[in-house]
């Protein structure tokens, strides 16, 4: 998850991103492949006030793709 | 508590009131300090307020202003590096002490930071920065081998000479603080910057995302409110 997240240079300010990651971390426990809809659902839940939620969703599909991979 | 403690409490303190004032279009205030000083081996050496060397060749460049997502501590670096010349990739950032050297003259001599001046009102003197120090260590290489400055060239945190002579910027740098800081120094033509203009990775995303980025709610001062 941490890759995916340095890789799309997700955060701003940062603060809500442990936040993000865990939410992110557990949606792909359960889902290896989540649909747009899917992540919008288990994310709804992590406010990010810098807007990085465009990221967010790119880094998940990236985590969720090398989760796939091994 | 120590006077001096108490005096750093209370200058954050009136730091952190002058922050969130001119920051004030934000609700809440985030402040966080990437990564904090001593990351070296060796001692450390200061020729300038705006970069630290350490004997191990270790750059560390202290942007004076509050990163809160908008990029600073990723920008300023990259305006001291630019003519500094090293490896973008290995310098290390420490956001910059309270100190004089570090006001902002856009926003009425304060250490501030607002109003989206911090790459503005360093355009000119956080790249002069960068080339004040290359030429004290350039400086520090001339007298240490005896010859003329102009034969030599510094180039990724090394400074070569004349016969393969070669000294990185951490050899170099105990000598360099010494020598008096040059007023005039040329700064590089913007169309032979390597560094500025182009893309880069942020430097505080793996702090951001790793859970080890500092901030102002994880502060703990000693009689904090």
């Amino acid at each position: 998850m941490q890759k995916a997240w340095i890789a799309h240079d997700v955060p701003q300010c940062g603060y809500c991103q442990s936040g993000q990651l865990m939410s992110a971390a557990a949606l792909l426990k359960s889902n290896k492949n989540p649909s747009d809809a899917d992540i919008d659902a288990a994310m709804s839940g992590n406010v990010c006030r810098c807007g990085t939620y465009g990221r967010i969703k790119a880094a998940i599909k990236t985590a969720a793709a090398d989760i796939r991979k091994t | 508590m120590t006077n001096t403690l108490k005096q750093a409490v209370e200058v954050s303190r009136l730091g952190f009131l002058q922050t969130s004032a001119v920051a004030s279009g934000d609700p809440m205030l985030v402040i966080s300090v990437v990564s904090g000083p001593a990351f070296s081996a060796g001692l450390l050496h200061t020729p300038t307020a705006w970069v630290h060397i350490a004997d191990d060749n270790t750059i560390t460049l202290l942007p004076a202003r509050s990163e809160m997502g908008q990029g600073v501590h990723t920008s300023i670096p990259m305006l001291i590096a630019e003519k500094l010349n090293v490896d973008f990739s290995k310098i290390k950032v420490a956001i910059a002490p309270p100190g004089k050297a570090y006001d902002n003259v856009m926003l009425g001599g304060a250490q501030l930071t607002g109003g989206s001046t911090s790459v503005r009102e360093g355009w000119e003197s956080l790249r002069l920065a960068g080339a004040q120090v290359r030429e004290m260590l350039i400086s520090a290489a001339a007298d240490e081998w005896s010859v003329d400055r102009s034969a030599l060239k510094a180039a990724n945190g090394t400074v070569i000479g004349p016969g393969g002579k070669k000294a990185t910027y951490g050899q170099l740098a105990a000598a360099a603080s010494k020598l008096p800081v040059p007023e005039k120094v040329a700064l590089k033509d913007p169309k032979d910057f390597t560094i500025v203009g182009k893309r880069t990775k942020r430097l505080d995303t793996p702090a951001k995302t790793n859970g080890t980025a500092e901030f102002g709610i994880d502060v703990k001062l000693p009689g904090k409110v």
